[in-house]
């Protein structure tokens, strides 16, 4: 299944962009799903709330960031072709080096948040 | 034109680098900061904007490329066209009126010191007024009356004649209102936001008054604005690193750090596809799990009861004082409807709230405790997690049977003390979602774990949901036969609050102008022409019980969560005095099948709701798990020396601010000083017996034994 889409986004220059951006935006908001988790830790503990409970309730969230991130790297998949056709200027890298950007302050986040001090 | 195309390159760069901070700061401002702080309208109309401005900005930084062809120094100045272009948006854009400088992140207060005429000449010194508030640009201060200013941070008004300041805009050093007054004194009535406090300037010991700011300042103020630095520099870092490689590498592109990314991406496009199929297993079981009922035992209890149950209906009009109200001796009749209602129910004709503020009766009310502290929800929420003796009315309902129903505030910490909820209705909020959310009846029925960001900052009310709109919802769902008996309804709505602003207003509906012309600005009889509104939204609410069959069967309770003090034409809800027109609320009972009406003058507290529900449906309880007491098995006529206490719980400031009733008197206890009341003959409190009667009076005595227990009780 991973070939085929591989080799689809080989065919399609706004599939392949849509794929790259799509992963690392889901990476980035599951990150942020964590640290939602790891935040919650103690109130889950407090009220011993069921395992499966805390499966079903994060597990719809990140269904929810999944859609969100669908619809987030298509567009941004969408306007970077569009710059390119318009000002034939390629701005992979500094859309790129964006989400770098928050990857890396969400890791700081998390492990800020495991420490009980939420970052922001 | 024709560009060039290595400064295309650097112009993009930068022209970029403005956008990710555009881009980046929106989504934290929608995403991240409290609704009321800002202007989601704005910031999106800034946004698009932006999207507007940006061939503009292409065509401007290429121009200067061009003209001023001087490489070297490109890219400093780039950088700082690139933040004087985005401060500059953000200031023409965003919302001026709001967002001043480095204010962007706080909240604007609206404070207005109102000092009262007098007898006496009056010298109030406002020294803290400037050191706490300290006016900026952007908001505004209006002096009225005699103020003479001694120096850039002291105020002074001599005289008998009322003055006021009314000041609008941001606190920056400190949160707190500082001033001082001659012994002289007055009286200031403060109003802060939408709470209203009042200073008695004449207090002996009230030389220096510091009020602290009563509504919890978000932690997210100031690391905010750390957080957007941060992410701003790091925005700025990875062009110019990019530009310095290029630089280094004579634009050979050794390095760049996309093609990290390319070599990464295939590794986490696995890792990706699992977990979005994790994802959406766990979407699809939890979309299923209504339909899973694993509580066999409470399955089994609902299908033995449910025939037999009657429906339970507490109605809260949100701020109705007894002391107001016809039905209890008021001289305007603006209860015609209720005084025919109430024929056959029974009528608790001195009942108190135990909070004077709307945030602590909710809890207390479904656990039939008193409130003990502010932000009362996680706290009882903890309590009733983790101790037997704690129970939660709706989930005792919930298990016995009931469908149980909630429309009332969402603070954020509702989930809480929510778990016994199964449905919620007329809310402000995308209620199908929310039901969604909490799985009625399903396996996550005893749980909020979450409620997600998007629901806790919904919109916030809006004029048309303001007052009677869950009422008159709650009437169309009933006409819809929505609630699937045997259901309990909680419904608690807006109802004679007013509605704060600069021109505070009442809604008073079609009944403006009953008592008082249009023009004049007395709130006390606005507010009888609210209860006018509301007596008559309560008659179509009962006539639709009529018509529905519900009526006869159903115990319907109608109460107010706390009342509104009038004192010399101003208001005040959830202040220090707990005034008797706070705490005096109307209860009216009427139990299934009652045809006999009955009135009950002696003390009750609205937290011996729970009990008495209890009691009605016969469920088995120990007497110790409450601090009210059931109205059915304990009639309030054969209760000898009962007190109940009533307390302030907005702010923990006030925890040391609680009074504590008798059938006649009142003791209240604030800032470490006694007053005593008797509140039969002295329903105004105006008289202080407390020095009169003395510490030893063996009522006033008992009064103090039974405060001090109650304190040490729910504060230790």
């Amino acid at each position: 299944m991973i070939r085929k889409l591989h080799q689809k986004s080989q065919k399609h220059y706004w599939f392949s962009l849509f794929s790259k951006y799509l992963v690392w935006i889901v990476f980035i908001l599951e990150i942020f799903l964590l640290t939602n988790l790891f935040s919650s830790l103690s109130l889950i503990n407090a009220y011993g709330i069921p395992i499966f409970d805390v499966f079903l309730t994060f597990g719809f969230l990140g269904f929810l960031f999944l859609i969100e991130a669908i619809v987030s790297a298509l567009l941004l998949a969408l306007l970077q072709i569009a710059i390119e056709r318009f000002f034939s200027v390629n701005l992979s890298a500094i859309l790129m080096g964006l989400l770098l950007t928050i990857l890396i302050i969400e890791w700081i986040n998390l492990f800020l948040t495991e420490f009980n001090k939420a970052f922001i | 034109m024709k560009i060039n195309q290595t400064n295309v390159k650097r112009i993009l760069y930068f022209e970029s680098i403005l956008s990710a901070f555009i881009f980046s700061s929106t989504l934290y401002f929608w995403f991240l900061q409290p609704q009321n702080f800002i202007s989601k309208q704005r910031l999106l109309i800034a946004f698009i904007l932006w999207l507007l401005l940006t061939p503009v900005l292409f065509f401007i930084f290429s121009f200067f490329h061009k003209k001023h062809n001087r490489n070297q120094n490109n890219l400093i100045f780039c950088i700082i066209f690139s933040f004087l272009a985005s401060g500059l948006f953000f200031f023409l854009f965003i919302d001026k009126a709001h967002i001043p400088y480095n204010l962007i992140l706080l909240p604007k207060q609206n404070i207005t010191i109102e000092i009262k005429n007098s007898n006496s000449q009056q010298n109030v010194e406002l020294t803290g007024f400037y050191n706490g508030l300290a006016p900026v640009s952007y908001s505004s201060l209006e002096l009225n009356g005699d103020w003479q200013k001694v120096d850039q941070t002291t105020l002074i008004h001599i005289g008998k004649e009322s003055a006021s300041i009314r000041y609008s805009g941001w606190m920056i050093d400190n949160h707190f209102l500082e001033f001082r007054k001659n012994p002289v004194g007055g009286e200031a009535v403060i109003h802060w936001n939408d709470a209203v406090e009042y200073i008695d300037l004449f207090s002996k010991d009230a030389r220096k008054i510091r009020l602290d700011y009563p509504f919890p300042i978000p932690k997210l103020s100031i690391n905010s604005v750390l957080f957007l630095t941060i992410i701003s520099t790091f925005i700025l870092i990875f062009p110019i690193i990019q530009a310095v490689i290029d630089k280094l590498s004579n634009n050979r592109e050794l390095i760049r750090f996309d093609l990290w990314f390319a070599e990464t991406t295939p590794h986490l496009q696995k890792f990706t596809l699992i977990t979005s199929i994790i994802f959406t297993i766990a979407t699809i079981t939890l979309f299923l799990t209504p339909f899973i009922n694993t509580d066999k035992e409470a399955k089994e209890i609902q299908k033995n009861n449910s025939g037999d149950l009657p429906n339970i209906f507490v109605i809260i009009v949100d701020a109705l004082s007894a002391e107001d109200m016809s039905l209890f001796g008021y001289q305007l009749n603006n209860t015609p409807n209720l005084n025919k209602i109430i024929q056959n129910w029974s009528v608790y004709t001195n009942a108190q709230s135990p909070s004077v503020c709307s945030i602590g009766v909710y809890p207390s009310l479904i656990t039939g405790h008193y409130p003990f502290i502010m932000r009362p929800f996680a706290q009882y929420g903890n309590q009733i997690h983790s101790s037997d003796s704690w129970i939660d009315l709706f989930q005792v309902l919930d298990n016995y049977g009931y469908n149980t129903y909630w429309s009332g505030y969402l603070p954020s910490g509702f989930y809480h003390t929510g778990s016994g909820v199964n449905y919620t209705f007329a809310m402000p909020y995308p209620t199908q979602l929310l039901n969604s959310w909490f799985q009625p009846k399903g396996i996550r029925k005893q749980y909020f774990p979450y409620i997600p960001l998007s629901l806790q900052q919904s919109e916030n009310y809006s004029s048309s949901q303001f007052s009677d709109y869950r009422l008159s919802h709650t009437i169309q769902l009933l006409e819809k036969n929505t609630f699937q008996s045997p259901f309990f309804l909680y419904l608690h709505y807006d109802g004679v609050h007013v509605m704060p602003g600069i021109e505070w207003i009442y809604p008073t509906g079609s009944y403006y102008g009953t008592f008082l012309p249009a023009n004049n600005s007395e709130f006390r009889l606005r507010y009888d022409e609210a209860i006018l509104n509301q007596d008559n939204q309560i008659k179509e609410f009962i006539n639709v019980l009529k018509s529905k069959g519900l009526f006869e069967k159903s115990m319907i309770i109608i109460m107010a969560d706390h009342g509104q003090v009038f004192k010399e034409g101003y208001l005040a809800q959830c202040s220090t005095k707990i005034s008797l027109a706070e705490t005096h609320v109307p209860l009216l009972i009427k139990y299934p099948f009652q045809n006999k009406g009955e009135i009950i003058s002696n003390i009750v507290s609205t937290i011996d709701i729970t009990p008495t529900i209890l009691d009605l449906l016969s469920i088995k309880y120990e007497k110790t798990w409450f601090d009210g007491k059931s109205l059915l098995n304990n009639k309030p006529d054969q209760i000898e020396n009962r007190f109940v206490f009533s307390g302030n719980t907005f702010n923990e400031r006030y925890k040391s601010i609680i009074s504590i009733m008798d059938n006649n008197f009142k003791l209240v206890f604030r800032n470490n000083q006694y007053f005593f009341y008797d509140y039969k003959n002295d329903p105004a409190e105006e008289n202080d017996l407390f020095n009169e009667y003395g510490e030893d009076n063996p009522i006033v005595r008992r009064m103090i034994d039974a405060l001090n227990l109650h304190i040490n009780k729910i504060f230790d």
